[in-house]
């Protein structure tokens, strides 16, 4: 999976061709920024700027983007719902998520629905292009208070099913993201490189958010609910 | 057919109206005269005068029959609750609910769920009663006839039988009927009375041993069908009942006699009708299929009648069956009529609901020349016009439909747009160049106009204007005028005329609203962008407010006050709005892209303020009896119209749907009952088998946790799902809690002490019960809560002293619920404050720090001077931000725990370790107690924290930095170590400042701080602070 994404985005860097974003950010002012800051920067171009939840959904499908930069609050359907949807539509898609303070609360929600990554609204530019990059790549960050949360999450509830269990491997890296380590600290305190790392990063994203899925579904199930 | 005898010669010189030659003037005599047509003004010379006559056509006898109204089928089975399939009786108490009696025990419905009552409840052991008959009497006592174990009451939730004791003969119960003496007849080996608790039978020697039916008609008489005939209880007096031109009808099943005076008698061969004295017998082939065992007349003078092969209808001399939900018939065992006009069938395959469907659908098979219907005009003599295309003009009056079409002079079949005149005469405007019609008195004038018609409008001077793809245009005076945007329009292309008061013209164009007046046009869009929508439809309402139907872009209300937009994400069926109308209680009506919707006008006003800002729309399709949503084309017009009798008009693809508001709207406010209580998740009381409280009582809740769960629902069984809830419980909310359809509340966390619960509901159409149900609770306490507990405390203390600690106490229990509630509120503002600070101003924040950058890259190109302050303005901003950031986190209620205290403080170190060459290392157990932390305490240990941090790096040296925190015996411990140099604590008096402030802070919270610290050894500071509070609930 990561070898060969890293594979097509360096062919892309290669040929020129430009990471393809999409805006979704209820408040003009910003969403024109960002939209002039994507266009503006080499080896990116903005195809879609959207007020809301509900107009990404409708419009986004009709042709995918590599990367979403979402807000985590939108008027109506929240970011994380609209995250969810279009996962389920697209799980290759990358969604980069936008809040103005560090909710981790918000930010743990919006990586179970499947976001890979989140910035604060107070980045700077070259913050912004690079994390959209990063992702790009196929990268992952993970911060300590979200990497606690994710340990938390899988200790207090029994799997549901056997897959979505974390490795021996998966642990440690969270255990030491936890602790306060840096992605090189992690690789070398584990005689691993950092793509290693940021690829078992990934997975553990990867695990939260089939995990979350398939409790939502037993939740579903249990309750006739199913929509 | 029709007779030709002329035509209007209409020639031109202005090429954009050519084609002016029309064909069938060739047919008579013609003259032709040129005239000038200068750039905007047709001029029109009338040639001849002779015209078509125009003898309507009729069309064939079956159109004269107009559509019945129809009813939806709606099936509940066992899979659905139904405690048995076979139902057999059906009734309705003064509480709102049905009660349905099976095959195997009865069953309270309340149109969404049932609760059943079998062989348990009724204590009649492996026996499941075989409800045959229910009736509720003027007591209130619901009493339940069954043909196996005997006879019950239901009085107050309980079940109690009612049997020979009390000197019933007979177990096997066929009929119950009481009569407004308070006798309740029971039919039982004989007819019993039962009255003032006394059981008789007074007519044994009359009637004999076999009931088959009782019946109560509308004027109070009771009718009785027994193995010797008919007979009606007259005073104290049977009398046998016979029809004039016949001895007897024989021994009836079952015997009605409806409101028109007519007497219905089912049998074993069909169905026996006895109108003014004369009977007639509807056998095999002209009559309802099979033995009949039931007869129904309904309040709106419907019969219906259950036999072994389904139900069906009387009609106007027929039988016409009406089929379940998938087409299919069933024996019937019994009929019922709730207080919303539904009716309710009991058969062998479960218990069906028929609701009267407010719409009616015209189509060719009532007499339409065809299905695809382009317009709909009311008339003034009270009927309708319709424009077919393909079909000419059809106009409905007296129930019965008439055509116009090309045979009969028509320029063409394929219809446009139409249009009455004030004389009553019609404007038809034709496709593919065929022109303009005027009918008129029985002639039809010819205007050879190019364009595609698309609204026509007569002004109240008797001017015409004549919307088309390609321009507007005046008829006035015998003379056409075309108006384009030169004129002031907003667009060429007009969909939408409408006549404002003060003789203003409305015209909504493809590029916006544009006003007339006087022959001026002002071109509105122009001056407000909001106007500058794609209109399709107008509506100016009584108040003066005009209504503008959009393509895609939803409704505008355009008024003094200032435009509204209200879309799909308000709640609205459809963004695209062929037609607004308005019935007679300020209701607006709709034909749209997605079919035929209802909004109140109320809804707009709370709309456009915010208050409950979703639109509530009433959405008709299928089961409402409209055939097709389907829209031909969506700019010819009127999409919809209000007939003179108050019937709403819509054009669809599949013919033209037809509705009488009044009968659509369910005007009966809903019955609302409380129907369970549950603390701490066990029930306390259940309307039916456990009612701990009658009306007036207060529901006692013993000691608990203060959980409650009460479930209600409300008795309105046209659309149940449709039906809506608020609810409050006094003195913990303020306001109504909006449940929508949900019907269900939960508290948690409720101080002992009285509550009153009350829950209001609306029903389908949206009208509330306001006064709804309410209940009374009283929370018990425990008993080291009760003032009563620390009164006698007090008592074997002090003696006398008890009576003060009761009233302290009790003045204490009542500021503590005042405090709770004003915390409460607090959080609520505290959660405002930071979603609004988060919204907006962090928003604005990151723009101003991008437009910096773009700043800061153009500086790069010229201006190097300017960097410096850029930067510097950079920085300020982000610092602006990362304090906005502490702020939220502060506000905010929801990071209240020591959960979200430690995320907060990874975040802020992870932020530290960024920019700083530091290793911040964490040691905090995983899987600690989610504690609540207030505000407060949460806020001081961050800053004593943030102080402790700021000391480290400014005099430490560190590169190393350890952040642990531990739980134990209730006292929370921070802990921050480093391997810097260490310093000798008294030794610098900044440092013994800085120390001074941190220990001041937590003693604030109640905690303590110390410093362990020797040169060359690092520094351990040390935060403790105990924490009182249980765990946090329901995160």
């Amino acid at each position: 999976m990561a070898p060969g994404e890293t594979g097509d985005s360096q062919k892309r860097v290669q040929k020129q061709i430009p990471i393809k974003v999409a805006i979704v950010e209820d408040d003009a002012g910003l969403r024109n920024s960002l939209t002039a800051l994507i266009n503006g920067s080499r080896g990116f171009r903005c195809v879609g700027a959207f007020v809301n939840a509900e107009a990404a959904l409708n419009q986004i499908p009709r042709d995918w983007p590599d990367v979403i930069l979402m807000d985590i609050n939108l008027p109506k359907m929240s970011g994380i719902e609209c995250v969810a949807k279009l996962k389920a539509l697209q799980p290759s898609l990358h969604i980069v998520m936008l809040t103005v303070y560090m909710d981790s609360d918000l930010v743990f929600k919006s990586l179970m629905a499947g976001a890979s990554g989140f910035l604060i609204k107070r980045s700077s530019s070259a913050e912004i292009l690079e994390a959209v990059a990063e992702v790009h790549r196929g990268g992952a960050p993970m911060s300590s208070a979200v990497a606690r949360k994710v340990v938390e999450y899988f200790q207090q509830k029994a799997s549901p099913s056997e897959d979505s269990g974390l490795s021996k491997r998966e642990q440690e890296i969270l255990t030491h993201l936890a602790k306060g380590y840096r992605d090189k600290e992690t690789a070398d305190m584990l005689s691993i490189s950092i793509p290693t790392v940021r690829t078992h990063v990934r997975n553990i994203y990867e695990k939260l958010h089939v995990r979350s899925r398939a409790e939502a579904v037993a939740r579903f199930y249990k309750s006739g609910d199913v929509r | 057919m029709s007779r030709y005898s002329g035509v209007w010669i209409i020639t031109c010189d202005d090429d954009n109206w050519r084609g002016n030659l029309y064909p069938q003037a060739k047919r008579d005599g013609e003259i032709k005269k040129r005239m000038n047509f200068s750039r905007h003004i047709a001029r029109l010379v009338l040639s001849a005068i002779g015209l078509f006559a125009w003898p309507f056509v009729q069309v064939p006898a079956w159109a004269s029959t107009p559509s019945l109204p129809q009813y939806a089928a709606r099936l509940w089975q066992m899979e659905d609750g139904l405690p048995h399939t076979i139902v057999q009786a059906i009734t309705q108490t003064r509480d709102g609910y049905l009660w349905i009696g099976t095959r195997e025990g009865l069953a309270r419905f309340d149109g969404q769920a049932f609760f059943s009552l079998t062989a348990k409840d009724f204590g009649t052991g492996l026996v499941q009663p075989s409800v045959v008959c229910l009736c509720e009497t003027q007591d209130g006592t619901l009493w339940i006839g069954t043909e196996n174990v005997g006879l019950f009451r239901l009085q107050e939730g309980r079940l109690a039988r009612f049997g020979k004791q009390e000197g019933l003969r007979d177990a096997a119960i066929t009929r119950l009927q009481e009569t407004a003496d308070g006798s309740l007849w029971i039919a039982a080996r004989g007819l019993a009375q039962l009255k003032d608790g006394e059981i008789k039978y007074p007519f044994d020697s009359e009637l004999g041993s076999v009931v088959l039916s009782l019946f109560l008609d509308h004027e109070g008489t009771l009718w009785i069908s027994s193995l010797v005939g008919v007979r009606r209880l007259q005073g104290q007096k049977l009398a046998p009942y016979v029809p004039a031109n016949r001895r007897s009808i024989g021994v009836p099943r079952c015997v009605v006699y409806d409101r028109k005076g007519t007497v219905w008698a089912g049998d074993t061969f069909g169905i026996t009708q006895v109108r003014d004295g004369n009977a007639t017998d509807y056998r095999k082939g002209d009559g309802p299929i099979g033995v009949v065992g039931a007869v129904f007349p309904d309040r709106e003078g419907n019969v219906w009648v259950g036999a072994y092969a389904g139900v069906s209808r009387f009609v106007d001399g027929r039988f016409i069956a009406e089929k379940g939900e998938l087409g299919e018939s069933y024996r019937v065992f019994c009929f019922f009529q709730d207080g919303e006009s539904n009716v309710w069938v009991g058969s062998e395959n479960g218990l069906i609901r028929l609701t009267p469907q407010g719409f009616t659908t015209y189509t060719k098979q009532q007499g339409l020349t065809e299905n695809a219907i382009t317009s709909v005009c009311a008339g003034r003599d009270g009927g309708v016009w319709i424009g077919v295309w393909g079909g000419g003009v059809n106009r409905f009056l007296d129930g019965g439909f008439t055509a116009i079409r090309q045979t009969n002079g028509l320029a063409s079949d394929f219809v446009l747009a139409i249009r009455e005149a004030r004389d009553g005469s019609l404007w038809v405007g034709t496709d593919y160049g065929a022109g303009l019609n005027h009918i008129k008195e029985g002639r039809i004038a010819h205007y050879k106009l190019d364009p595609v018609f698309t609204a026509l409008l007569e002004d109240e001077r008797g001017n015409m204007w004549i919307g088309s793809t390609d321009s507007l245009t005046c008829f006035r005076e015998g003379k056409f005028e075309r108006f384009t945007t030169r004129d002031g329009l907003s667009a060429n292309q007009i969909n939408a005329l409408c006549e404002g008061r003060g003789g203003i013209l409305w015209v909504g164009t493809e590029g916006g609203l544009t006003r007339g007046a006087n022959g001026h046009f002002l071109n509105l869009a122009a001056h407000e962008p909001r106007l500058k929508e794609r209109i399709l439809s107008l509506y100016e309402d009584p108040e003066g407010t005009l209504w503008i139907g959009t393509r895609g872009a939803g409704l505008l209300r355009f008024r003094a006050g200032g435009i509204d937009t209200f879309t799909s994400l308000q709640g609205l069926v459809s963004d695209s709005i062929y037609a607004v109308l308005e019935d007679d209680r300020k209701n607006l009506w709709f034909n749209s892209s997605k079919g035929i919707f209802r909004v109140s006008k109320g809804q707009f006003d709370k709309a456009a303020v915010g208050r409950d800002s979703a639109i509530v729309c009433s959405w008709y399709g299928k089961m409402d009896g409209i055939a097709s949503s389907g829209q031909y084309r969506e700019a010819h017009m009127p999409a919809a119209c209000k007939a003179l009798d108050g019937r709403l008009w819509f054009r669809s693809t599949h013919g033209v749907a037809v509705v009488d508001p009044n009968i659509t709207t369910n005007l009966v406010p809903p019955l609302v009952a409380v129907e369970q209580v549950l603390a701490d998740k066990k029930t306390v009381s259940e309307s039916l088998r456990r009612p701990a409280h009658s009306q007036t009582d207060s529901l006692v809740i013993p000691p608990g946790r203060g959980e409650l769960e009460i479930h209600y629902t409300a008795l309105s069984f046209r659309a149940p799902e449709k039906n809506r809830f608020k609810y409050k419980l006094e003195r913990v909310d303020r306001e109504w809690v909006d449940a929508d359809a949900r019907r269900v509340a939960y508290y948690n966390n409720l101080a002992p002490g009285d509550y009153r619960f009350q829950v209001i509901a609306s029903n389908n159409d949206g009208v509330w019960n306001e006064t709804g149900a309410s209940l009374a609770l009283v929370l018990q306490p425990h008993v080291w809560q009760t003032w009563w507990f620390k009164g006698l405390c007090g008592l074997a203390a002090v003696g006398a002293v008890g009576g003060t600690a009761r009233f302290a106490t009790r003045r204490r229990m009542q500021r503590r619920l005042e405090r709770v509630e004003q915390e409460h509120a607090l959080e609520t503002e505290r959660s405002r404050i930071a979603r609004d600070l988060h919204d907006n101003l962090g928003t604005r924040l990151m723009e101003i720090l991008m437009l910096n950058e773009f700043s800061l890259q153009r500086s790069a190109e010229g201006g190097q001077e300017l960097k410096p302050h850029l930067e510097k303005s950079a920085s300020l901003v982000r610092d602006l931000a990362a304090s906005l950031d502490a702020i939220v986190w502060a506000a905010n209620p929801k990071n209240d725990s020591l959960d979200n205290f430690i995320l907060y403080v990874y975040e802020y170190l992870d932020n530290l370790a960024n920019v700083r060459p530091v290793r911040i290392l964490r040691d905090v157990p995983a899987g600690l107690p989610d504690l609540p932390l207030s505000a407060a305490q949460r806020h001081n240990l961050f800053l004593v924290l943030m102080e402790a941090l700021g000391n480290v790096f400014k005099h430490s040296s560190a590169t190393e930095v350890w952040f642990r925190l531990r739980l134990e015996n209730g006292t929370l411990t921070l802990v921050l170590e480093d391997n810097g140099k260490g310093f000798v604590p008294e030794a610098t008096s900044e440092l013994g400042n800085g120390l001074v402030n941190m220990d001041k802070r937590m003693k604030l919270i109640g905690g303590s701080f110390s410093v362990v610290s020797e040169p060359g050894a690092g520094t351990r500071l040390c935060m403790q602070m105990p924490l009182n509070g249980a765990r946090r609930n329901g995160r």
